[in-house]
């Protein structure tokens, strides 16, 4: 039997008046890999930002793992990891110097061992001792996934973490990604606006409109919801015009 | 308190990175030995005139370097901390809130569980051990010099006097660090994130003393606090209001008394030391008051 991993209760976020998300209400179940769509600026990070405990909420409630991203927000921390979109790392530093500072900030006093190992999962070796400048985009989005499992969270947020890569690069995040969930059972939380990727990754979707959930279900039931449309696309921009 | 010193071990190692503090960390070790140089010449110059004012008239006069503490030698350094330290430490301080927000790690940072409690007081405790790092390397320059310069060694009482000295100086300096951070943290822009605590320095080092003593801008340059040069009203007035929280005149006049130097005012230090307290508190009570919001927020450049 599966379990709620992640609970929004009527979120609304407003800044200076203006409504940046309005009412969302979704249950995200432990093992899931859920894709929030939306064009850009709707309110997806705004809401990754909440249930992270970055950003306040202004009314509604959210809970992760269970616990309350307001009254309860550092245990919240301790079950998540997170990959900011366009995620940057101290660059004079190396790689191992970078993971290292994140590991010790998750409690592991002594990162040595996890940090090989998490290089190991994403078979990323050979890079410790370099110096993050000398990164590219998907080496950064990997260092990313990295620092963001270290301390061996139960949900990951992702934030367009596929944005800015190059074919390889997207293909090999995609199948990090996959491997997160079936090998070590994460719950993932992805924004995205690639309908494409969402097709290859994740088992159910929202989609966002406006600041509104506008549609929530199963990837396989949305599939069969939409007979004669051929792709997700088309389901998209389908949902997108009743709307 | 675990996170508090995981960044605070971080923040050393970064501050020990920075360019910019680097360079003035060079430059502030640099007048440190400036100063002894300054010491010995002096000594070297009275030294001359004495003995020659003795060969010239016979006389037996009293010289007076052999009154003077060895620690006088370096008593520029009190200067040096005033006018370069500060500086150092602001920068510092400012340096250390912008590069994170610079380097988009903010958020990274608090997804974990880090108070912004643990991050703003493990960065100056960060910055402040920098310092100390500096000025512990500056007090085994100037004792080391003060042998060269004296050809004796320093008593163990004037060591640690002048170990008292450098804690002083690391005392006062926490609220400049504590201004940069602040600075750094609110600043929209990198470049107005400098300046602001550059100014909250000027401020400090020179306004306040100039009103509160009427002195002249150059006796600011003095490392002998300047006391009250005039009877005028305004100037009563202002170093009334301005007095309790002239730092730098405090800070001077402590580490006169702690030097053993020559014309200090023979006041007592606990007023110094009270006021030197009270401004450390209140720019830790306004690091405390830095948001996690203000943290995350973009630079504009």
């Amino acid at each position: 039997m599966s379990t709620t991993t992640i609970s929004v209760n009527k979120l609304t976020k407003t800044y200076n008046g203006q409504m940046a998300i309005e009412d969302i209400s979704l249950n995200i179940q432990q093992g899931e890999i859920f894709g929030f769509l939306g064009h850009n600026g709707v309110g997806k990070t705004t809401t990754v930002n909440i249930l992270t405990t970055l950003l306040d909420l202004s009314s509604g409630s959210a809970e992760v793992c269970g616990h309350d991203v307001v009254k309860d927000s550092m245990s919240v921390r301790r079950m998540i990891g997170y990959l900011p979109e366009n995620v940057q790392f101290y660059d004079a530093l190396t790689l191992h110097e970078n993971l290292a500072f994140f590991a010790r900030l998750s409690g592991i006093s002594k990162p040595g061992d996890r940090i090989r190992e998490v290089l190991q999962f994403l078979e990323f070796t050979g890079f410790e001792h370099q110096k993050l400048a000398t990164f590219s985009k998907g080496m950064r989005q990997r260092v990313g996934i990295a620092q963001a499992i270290l301390h061996k969270p139960e949900v990951l947020f992702l934030d367009e973490p596929t944005s800015g890569l190059d074919p390889q690069g997207v293909k090999t995040l995609r199948e990090s990604i996959i491997r997160l969930n079936k090998e070590l059972g994460m719950t993932i939380f992805m924004n995205t606006h690639l309908l494409s990727e969402v097709t290859k990754t994740c088992t159910s979707i929202g989609i966002l409109s406006g600041g509104r959930l506008i549609y929530h279900d199963s990837l396989a039931k949305t599939l069969e919801a939409f007979p004669g449309r051929d792709s997700l696309e088309d389901i998209y921009l389908s949902i997108g015009k009743q709307f | 308190m675990r996170t508090l010193l995981v960044i605070a071990k971080h923040e050393f190692k970064s501050a020990g990175k920075e360019r910019l503090s680097i360079a003035l960390l060079v430059v502030f070790l640099g007048m440190v030995l400036v100063s002894s140089f300054i010491g010995w010449t002096t000594h070297h110059t009275v030294m001359s005139i004495y003995n020659e004012t003795l060969h010239e008239t016979g006389m037996k006069l009293l010289n007076p370097f052999l009154k003077a503490s060895p620690l006088d030698s370096i008593k520029n350094t009190v200067i040096y901390i005033v006018l370069i330290g500060a500086l150092l430490a602001v920068i510092t301080g400012a340096r250390s809130s912008v590069r994170d927000r610079k380097a988009f790690v903010v958020d990274l940072v608090f997804s974990r569980p880090v108070s912004s409690w643990s991050y703003v007081f493990g960065k100056l405790l960060g910055v402040q051990a920098w310092i100390g790092l500096v000025l512990l390397v500056a007090a085994i320059t100037s004792w080391v010099s003060i042998w060269v310069v004296t050809a004796q060694v320093l008593s163990p009482l004037n060591t640690l006097l002048l170990l008292a000295f450098f804690a002083l100086a690391w005392f006062f300096l926490l609220p400049f660090s504590a201004a940069g951070l602040i600075s750094g943290a609110y600043g929209r822009y990198e470049s107005t994130a400098l300046l602001i605590p550059i100014l909250f320095w000027v401020v400090v080092t020179f306004v306040i003393p100039q009103l509160g003593t009427a002195a002249h801008p150059t006796a600011l340059l003095n490392p002998v606090a300047s006391g009250n040069t005039t009877t005028g009203m305004f100037f009563q007035v202002s170093r009334f209001v301005l007095q309790p929280i002239s730092l730098t005149e405090h800070f001077k006049h402590t580490s006169g008394i702690l030097l053993r130097l020559q014309d200090v005012e023979p006041l007592p230090v606990w007023q110094d030391l009270l006021s030197i307290g009270v401004i450390s508190l209140l720019s830790l009570g306004a690091l405390a008051r830095v948001s996690r919001q203000a943290i995350r927020q973009g630079l504009y450049e």
